[in-house]
């Protein structure tokens, strides 16, 4: 597994000979962004439990593995997200207002402004990636030089989707990079119950693809390896699978409890001696570019930004019930019709 | 002041069960600071508040289920000084021990709209029913003058015990409500001594009541008793702990050896469909193990017992007991059982007779296992191992004499361990 930076904040040796391929800026940069991803997180969870936003996928655990391969991307590659991307979200420009919108169940919060390359989050498992095979297609056939991203969990390597989008992809040498955060856990089923690979890298192989074995809490790395991949993409070699290997420090969605399905030491483990942030954090601070009361500031202002984006979001224009009625047939059928006419008519008191 | 109602905090809830109240009225909390505990059919979840302020009014008690929707609390932000003092008479509780009962007309009237039917839930309807009480009557406290469970307590008590207005009402961290009338002067009957605790029923209290009430009034019950002779039993446990170094729980050992007696009278492994009068008989053994927690009587269930070795029986049947005390068995370790065992062998006890769980043909209780005076083959006393066991039954579809043949066979393991192997398949 690529490592660059130790789990205690230490530069391996790999990590030294990549040191100087990224400013000092940048590296600040990502631990910024991480903080963002993190403090959004946890208000998110908070407003879920005030009733103020509908059920929540929280991302804690993960931002080194979101932040490190969205920061490789450029303003011209699509990214196909899952549900729990919101840290790649917010850093490829989708304003946190609208991240808020689309847990709030508005259709707002699908469409990025302009210029932002980035599909509405997926739900269903890993119907995203022959999505993001077709938009690389699209690249190869237009002769453009954009590159797709298809983020997805280790539970969407159990559906046919996977193998479909990597053996197609595989045999065009389509510009995609198929981006899986392992995190250990398909909601409650543990990754060896998932699957009979030791990895899901290695099954890349299958697919003559490069696949590579990241440390997805290694923000440095993750970053590296992304932007070889982005390269050869580009460059016209093919896509590549990158399994960045995480934890989700807390429960796959609101409506569930970890607890009941994960050992105790396991989580004590990646919380306490494992953490993303922590550890560029630490790298940071030991290197001398960042100091304590410019992370304790920033911390602030996110804070601040969220709170600015909740309050805009918060007072956008209250959807209408019937939008529930929109957006999916075309033409809607008569029993759907009777329903909103009745969603029209007929006080709902939850609507308040 | 603005209400905190109970959101949808998972997918779906309609409704969640109080936890524990982590405030007091009267308290200032700040934005985002937990306020109370809840519970829903999959997690507990600690609910933060809204914003900055003072929690005015706490509305259910710990154990009470409220519905999605329904105010938990109230609480004022209020900045400037006479909205402050108007909410004084109701928050100012501060940390005394007391809590007043809040005044809900300074609050409640002018926002109170009118509205022809009062507001209530069915559930809430029903009581006040049961109680005679009119819920016309009464002044609601909830949002929109939704009468509530606080509100018809209030009434209750108010009609059990004219003085009792005074009184204070429990805290809000006391998980039962009580009410104490030391000066009635009633003259029918004199209820100045009785003290009364009303407990309502936990959701877990509530599920085996009414399970038990439909097999008890559905099925015709017969108990079969039995003394077995368990020197075997207790002599290979010995030898396995000192050969394994670990101890195996009688338990794994009788599931097994019950799994044998199933397989030879699968009869008695069947579901019993009382509307088609069709008696399924089951391939597969899942035993239901009927296991006392804090919560009351659990029955995690052991699936496929048949294919598994008593090793292996053992540790699972450990992680389940162990779930099962710590209120997490998941819906599916608790379903699918196709017999149920009732193991009150810890606990002591002669004879019992056990409740069979619907649709399931009986329920086998197992008693301690114990050193007692018997007289052996050559007509000596001796001492031997024995233990009771009590087999309840659906007599619709076996009788008494399966009873005996079913505890007999049992008797031939619990002897002679080794006989298992025989009827190995």
């Amino acid at each position: 597994m690529i490592q660059w930076v130790t789990p205690e904040g230490k530069l391996t040796k790999q990590g030294l000979k990549h040191w100087s391929k990224f400013s000092n800026d940048e590296k600040r940069e990502w631990l910024r962004w991480m903080i963002l991803a993190r403090q959004f997180d946890r208000r998110a969870i908070l407003l879920q439990r005030q009733g103020r936003i509908g059920t929540y996928a929280p991302l804690e655990g993960q931002e080194a593995a979101q932040i490190g391969s969205s920061m490789a991307l450029h303003p011209e590659d699509w990214v196909f997200p899952s549900y729990r991307e919101h840290g790649v979200a917010l850093k490829v420009g989708m304003p946190i207002s609208q991240v808020f919108l689309y847990w709030m169940g508005r259709v707002e919060g699908c469409k990025p402004p302009e210029g932002v390359r980035l599909m509405p989050p997926t739900v269903p498992i890993a119907t995203q990636i022959p999505q993001a095979v077709g938009a690389a297609w699209a690249s190869k056939l237009r002769k453009e030089t954009f590159v797709s991203v298809a983020y997805f969990g280790d539970g969407a390597t159990s559906e046919g989707d996977f193998h479909e989008g990597l053996n197609f992809a595989g045999v065009f040498k389509l510009p995609v990079i198929f981006f899986c955060q392992n995190n250990g856990y398909a909601i409650s089923v543990p990754f060896n119950r998932q699957s009979a690979s030791e990895t899901i890298a290695e099954r890349a192989k299958a697919y003559q693809i490069p696949g590579v074995l990241v440390d997805g809490n290694d923000v440095f790395a993750v970053r590296g390896v992304m932007e070889e991949a982005i390269a050869r993409a580009r460059k016209g070699d093919g896509p590549t699978l990158i399994e960045a290997v995480t934890y989700r420090k807390g429960s796959h969605t609101t409506a569930d409890d970890a607890t009941r399905y994960r050992p105790s030491d396991e989580v004590k483990e990646w919380i306490e001696e494992r953490d993303p942030v922590e550890r560029w954090r630490a790298c940071l601070l030991h290197e001398g570019l960042i100091s304590l009361e410019e992370v304790e500031s920033w911390t602030h202002h996110c804070d601040e930004q969220v709170d600015l984006g909740i309050k805009e979001a918060e007072s956008s224009t209250p959807a209408l019930a019937t939008h529930l009625f929109e957006y999916v047939y075309h033409e809607v059928s008569r029993k759907l019709m009777r329903q909103k006419t009745e969603c029209e008519t007929r006080e709902i008191p939850w609507l308040n | 002041m603005i209400p905190f109602r109970l959101p949808d905090i998972g997918e779906g809830v309609t409704e969640a069960e109080i936890v524990k109240w982590l405030v007091r009225e009267g308290e200032i909390v700040t934005q985002d600071q937990p306020v109370i505990e809840v519970q829903t059919d999959k997690a507990v979840v600690e609910l933060p508040s809204p914003q900055a302020g003072r929690i005015c009014q706490l509305y259910g008690h710990v154990n009470e289920t409220v519905k999605v929707g329904e105010a938990l609390f109230y609480i004022d932000s209020a900045t400037h000084q006479d909205q402050a003092d108007d909410t004084k008479s109701i928050c100012e509780v501060g940390n005394q021990q007391t809590v007043t009962i809040p005044h809900h007309k300074s609050t409640q009237s002018q926002s109170q709209p009118q509205t022809q039917k009062v507001l209530a839930s069915p559930a809430l309807r029903k009581r006040a029913r049961q109680l005679g009480i009119d819920l016309a009557l009464l002044k609601g406290s909830g949002p929109r003058g939704r009468v509530l469970q606080s509100d018809l307590e209030k009434q209750q008590n108010i009609v059990s015990s004219p003085i009792c207005a005074t009184q204070a009402e429990e805290s809000h961290d006391h998980p039962i409500s009580s009410s104490h009338s030391p000066h009635s002067s009633s003259p029918s009957i004199n209820t100045s001594e009785i003290e009364t605790i009303q407990i309502p029923l936990t959701p877990i209290r509530k599920v085996i009541s009414r399970r038990l009430l439909l097999s008890t009034t559905t099925k015709p019950h017969a108990t079969h008793f039995d003394q077995l002779d368990v020197s075997g039993l207790v002599r290979w446990r010995a030898q396995s702990t000192q050969l394994n170094g670990s101890k195996i729980s009688y338990t794994a050992i009788l599931l097994k050896m019950i799994s044998c007696v199933l397989k030879q009278y699968p009869l008695w492994n069947s579901h019993f469909d009382e509307e088609e009068q069709i008696i399924h008989q089951h391939s597969s053994i899942h035993i239901g193990v009927a296991t006392d927690t804090p919560q009351g009587l659990l029955v995690p269930v052991m699936k496929e017992i048949g294919q598994k070795n008593i090793t292996d029986i053992s540790r699972e049947l450990q992680d389940l007991t162990t779930l099962a005390r710590s209120g997490r068995l998941g819906p599916h370790q608790m379903t699918g059982s196709t017999f149920t065992i009732s193991n009150a062998g810890a606990l002591g006890g002669e004879w019992a007779t056990p409740i069979i769980q619907s649709p399931e043909i009986g329920i086998l209780a197992i008693h301690p296992i114990r050193q007692i005076p018997i007289v052996n083959e050559l007509s000596e006393l001796a001492v031997g191992w024995r233990m009771n066991v009590s087999l309840s039954f659906d007599h619709r579809i076996v009788d008494g004499a399966d009873a005996i043949r079913f505890t007999e066979a049992l008797q031939i393991f619990t002897q002679e361990p080794s006989k298992m192997l025989s009827i190995l398949s």
